[in-house]
């Protein structure tokens, strides 16, 4: 199957400075895939890109197919059938939500297609409605069903929940990829926030400074970064000093692990997240608890063992958690 | 903002900046054909240098009792817990929407001995308080109140926290009015001249009506124009530091209003007295003198519809020239950043430099030596008044293109619709209204501008201000009044609308980040 975005060794940036070099990323059609990375990374560039804002210095974009942007080849975004969800949504001030929606659509047939978005993103009966009358949740939504009417390729959402309220971020998202998903759309959505593009995304392309460090499904690269800063980067970590077995399993001070949790050979450093270490009186490592935060549904322990190091444990939160100065046993679990 | 403007736009650009640069690039070409011994003889003359003590003397004089007057009275206005507070800001604000000619003709109808350099500043003075008190009140609305009770729990008393706390926060959006009303005295020529005050721009005028010294007419002119730069550009800096003032995001708090106590009745009173010399005073004066005209029916209808038509034809085409000029390089400078950008819009903005009567004399040249088919026609005024007015109708396009944020285009882009479908469909909708505001800016100041027109206009087309002009000249205060009052309702209608449009609800909420002050001395240069 052709995939929905394809770029081969992207190259790109402003006034000479380059801030993508040789990025590769496939994007199969019919999926989600989340951009993550930190500020300044290059994600919005990358965007840009793919919509057309940018030309690329070097390599190749395919859109469904079409080399979009290459050497001597640069289709001006008009061209491109890309919907683009800027972050704040950015709808047209002087239009109304069914004028924002229908503006890349023919006349004909207009109507009927506005109203069907509207019924997809879950605002029946706002076609008058003015933009500033909007709440940013609503705002975002209608910015989305404007990107899908006229069917584009694929959909870039630019950091599309960062404007948001918490409290509103959830439901937004759901909203969102219910949408996107009813449209049978193909999407990249770019973010610097961990747990939306672990939950939302079919793939997590992570960006480092310009270049992909990893693309994988998302508990694959939650569980099995690459790399240590990419380990740190997705999630609290333990690196713990190990050793691998003839067998091939991992020995540390927490004892032995099993051979599917990551290690760096060369460092000798064994990855466990902290949901991974249980804290309780009973058999394993025996440690003290040396402080509490707690989180509401879970709490996460700082852990002194008996050699003075320290290790951190995730924990629901109940009627057995440790309190800092218990003595505790650790022991590995879920790996 | 990171790509290049593209070739055809740039072009414009460079286009109107250049037609902008006639007026001043011909007077330098005129001044450096008459050659340096030319130039130095004038330069030498004693009068010479009495000319520009006297411009000095009174720019300094109206600076100061302005900046003194100024901030006692915004701080009135917008700290004191004062009884109609928000009448006694428009009141302070209307003394600008009369022009500088209409005050000192009015005064001096009333009190025909006070010609000279004491007329001369009272009248300034009073027209160009508003430079100072408009900002400042701002500024003082705009200024965290919240530094002051930091400095009141420090354990300063009232007044030292308003001055160590308070009153920093004011001081640049003080400067910045200052040195407006320094300019404003400067290029101004209705006053003096009807004062009969020597200052700069009379002696222009003077020595330009001498005909056969037209050649130290423009090295003053040259003089004055490079006087008044020196107060634009502290004019922008201080403006620029007025800007970086606020620390910290976030809306400023107001400070609860200060209670007068004693000192109520004189605040009244100091407000009171300075609404009735700038407003009250004129406009018995005007009245007075339209009674007294009406009553001995000397008010000649035929030629006052005659010069209202002149003032608004004329003045229509000066709009147009000017927002025309002003398209493609606010399109241009909102948009995008680079040397050639810069260039371009500094060019554009140099008539602020230029005093209407050095547009006027250089057109006269020019037009003489280059075009003589329109040298006094109806083409040269509305050129004139398009240079003259090019800043304040590009200053409103350069607002409206910067309001439209790149990435509503870069949306319509995306969804199917090519550059000019862009254009048409979304950025013209978004920024017709503020281009329409700076071109009736532009024509409301046109309609009140009086060297230039006495300079260009056509043999037997008077507007109304040329009118007022030729009638007070005889001491005719009488036969000036129907044309004052018709001006003044005339000038009233745009001023009318484009508060209101200013005013009015914003379009996007990314217009809207810049802090009130800002907004507030833009909303100034609007009304000016």
């Amino acid at each position: 199957m052709t995939p929905g975005v394809q770029l081969r060794g992207v190259s790109a940036g402003y006034d000479g400075v380059e801030v993508l070099h040789g990025v590769d990323l496939t994007v199969r059609s019919g999926t989600l895939t989340a951009v993550l990375g930190a500020s300044g990374c290059g994600k919005s560039t990358l965007l840009r890109v793919v919509a057309g804002f940018l030309r690329p210095s070097a390599g190749e974009v395919e859109v469904a197919g079409r080399t979009v942007a290459g050497p001597g080849r640069h289709v001006a975004p008009e061209r491109r059938r890309v919907g683009i969800v800027p972050q704040e949504g950015a709808l047209f001030p002087h239009l109304d939500v069914a004028g924002n929606i229908g503006f890349g659509l023919p006349r004909r047939g207009r109507a009927a297609r506005v109203a069907e978005l509207l019924d997809i993103i879950g605002l029946p009966a706002m076609e008058r409605a003015r933009p500033h009358e909007l709440s940013g949740g609503m705002a975002q939504r209608v910015a989305l069903a404007r990107a899908l009417a006229p069917a584009p390729d694929v959909v870039l959402l630019d950091e599309p929940f960062s404007a948001l309220d918490v409290s509103l971020r959830a439901s937004v998202r759901a909203e969102v990829i219910t949408a996107l998903k009813a449209c049978d759309a193909t999407a990249v959505l770019v973010t610097h926030d961990q747990d939306e593009a672990l939950s939302i995304a079919d793939e997590v392309a992570v960006l480092r400074a310009g270049s992909i460090v990893q693309v994988a499904a998302p508990r694959q690269i939650y569980e099995h970064p690459v790399d240590r800063d990419l380990a740190v980067f997705l999630g609290d970590c333990n690196l713990l000093a190990a050793d691998r077995t003839p067998a091939g399993t991992l020995t540390c001070i927490l004892g032995e692990l099993p051979a599917t949790v990551p290690f760096d050979a060369g460092a000798g450093v064994a990855m466990l997240r902290p949901e991974h270490i249980d804290a309780r009186p009973g058999t394993g490592a025996s440690a003290t608890v040396a402080q509490l935060s707690y989180h509401g549904h879970d709490v996460l322990l700082d852990i002194t063992l008996a050699n003075g190091s320290n290790v951190k444990s995730r924990m629901l939160a109940g009627v057995d958690t440790p309190a800092p100065g218990d003595r505790v046993n650790l022991h590995v679990i879920g790996v | 903002m990171n790509r290049r403007p593209p070739r055809w736009l740039l072009l414009l650009a460079v286009a109107s900046a250049a037609i902008a640069l006639i007026p001043f690039g011909y007077l330098l070409l005129r001044i450096s054909d008459a050659g340096w011994d030319v130039v130095w003889s004038v330069l030498s003359r004693p009068r010479t240098w009495e000319v520009a003590l006297n411009s000095l003397s009174l720019t300094v004089a109206v600076a100061a009792s302005c900046l003194l007057i100024g901030i006692p009275s915004a701080w009135l206005v917008s700290r004191a817990r004062l009884p109609l507070r928000g009448v006694w800001l428009v009141l302070l604000a209307l003394p600008l929407a009369v022009p500088s000619y209409v005050a000192a003709y009015a005064w001096l109808a009333l009190f025909p001995g006070m010609s000279g350099f004491g007329g001369a500043w009272l009248v300034l003075t009073l027209v160009s308080t508003p430079y100072v008190v408009l900002p400042v009140a701002a500024a003082f609305r705009a200024s965290d109140a919240g530094a002051e009770e930091v400095a009141r729990s420090l354990g300063a008393s009232p007044w030292r926290a308003f001055r160590r706390a308070g009153l920093p926060q004011v001081l640049p959006a003080a400067a910045a009015g200052t040195l407006l009303a320094a300019i404003y005295t400067l290029s101004d020529f209705g006053t003096v001249a009807i004062m009969r005050y020597d200052a700069f721009t009379r002696a222009i005028y003077a020595s330009y009506r001498a005909s056969f010294d037209r050649t130290s007419a423009a090295v003053l002119a040259l003089l004055l124009v490079v006087l008044a730069l020196v107060f634009v550009l502290g004019e922008q800096a201080s403006r620029g530091s007025a800007q970086r003032w606020r620390t910290g995001s976030g809306t400023a708090r107001q400070g609860s209003p200060v209670p007068l106590g004693g000192w109520r009745w004189p605040a009244l009173i100091g407000l009171g007295g300075l609404t009735f010399v700038a407003l009250g005073v004129p406009t018995y004066s005007l009245l007075r003198m339209l009674i007294t005209s009406a009553s001995a029916n000397t008010v000649d209808v035929g030629s006052l519809t005659s010069a209202a038509a002149a003032t608004i034809s004329v003045s229509a085409i000066g709009a147009v020239i000017a927002v025309l000029l002003a398209l493609p390089v606010g399109i241009l400078a909102a948009r995008y950043r680079g040397a050639a950008v810069r260039a371009t819009e500094t060019g554009a903005f140099v008539s602020h430099v230029l005093p209407g009567v050095v547009v006027g004399l250089s057109l006269v040249f020019f037009t003489l030596s280059v075009v003589p088919a329109v040298y006094q026609t109806v083409v040269v005024v509305g050129f004139a008044y398009g240079v003259l007015f090019l800043p304040k109708a590009l200053g409103s396009v350069r607002t409206a293109m910067a309001a439209v944020p790149p990435v509503l285009e870069q949306q319509s882009r995306s969804l199917g619709r090519g550059p000019a479908a862009t254009f048409v469909r979304v950025t013209v909708p978004l920024i017709w209204t503020g281009v329409l505001a700076g071109g009736v800016l532009a024509m409301l100041t046109a309609m009140k501008e009086l060297p230039a027109t006495l300079m260009l206009r056509p043999t037997g087309m008077e507007t109304l201000a040329t009118q007022i002009w030729r009638h007070t000249e005889v001491a005719d205060y009488a036969g000036a009044a129907p044309y004052a009052a018709a001006l003044l309702v005339l000038a009233s209608i745009p001023a009318f609308w484009l508060s209101r449009v200013v005013s009015g609800p914003r379009l996007t909420d990314g217009a809207s980040d810049s802090i009130p002050a800002e907004r507030d001395l833009a909303e100034l240069e609007v009304r000016v």
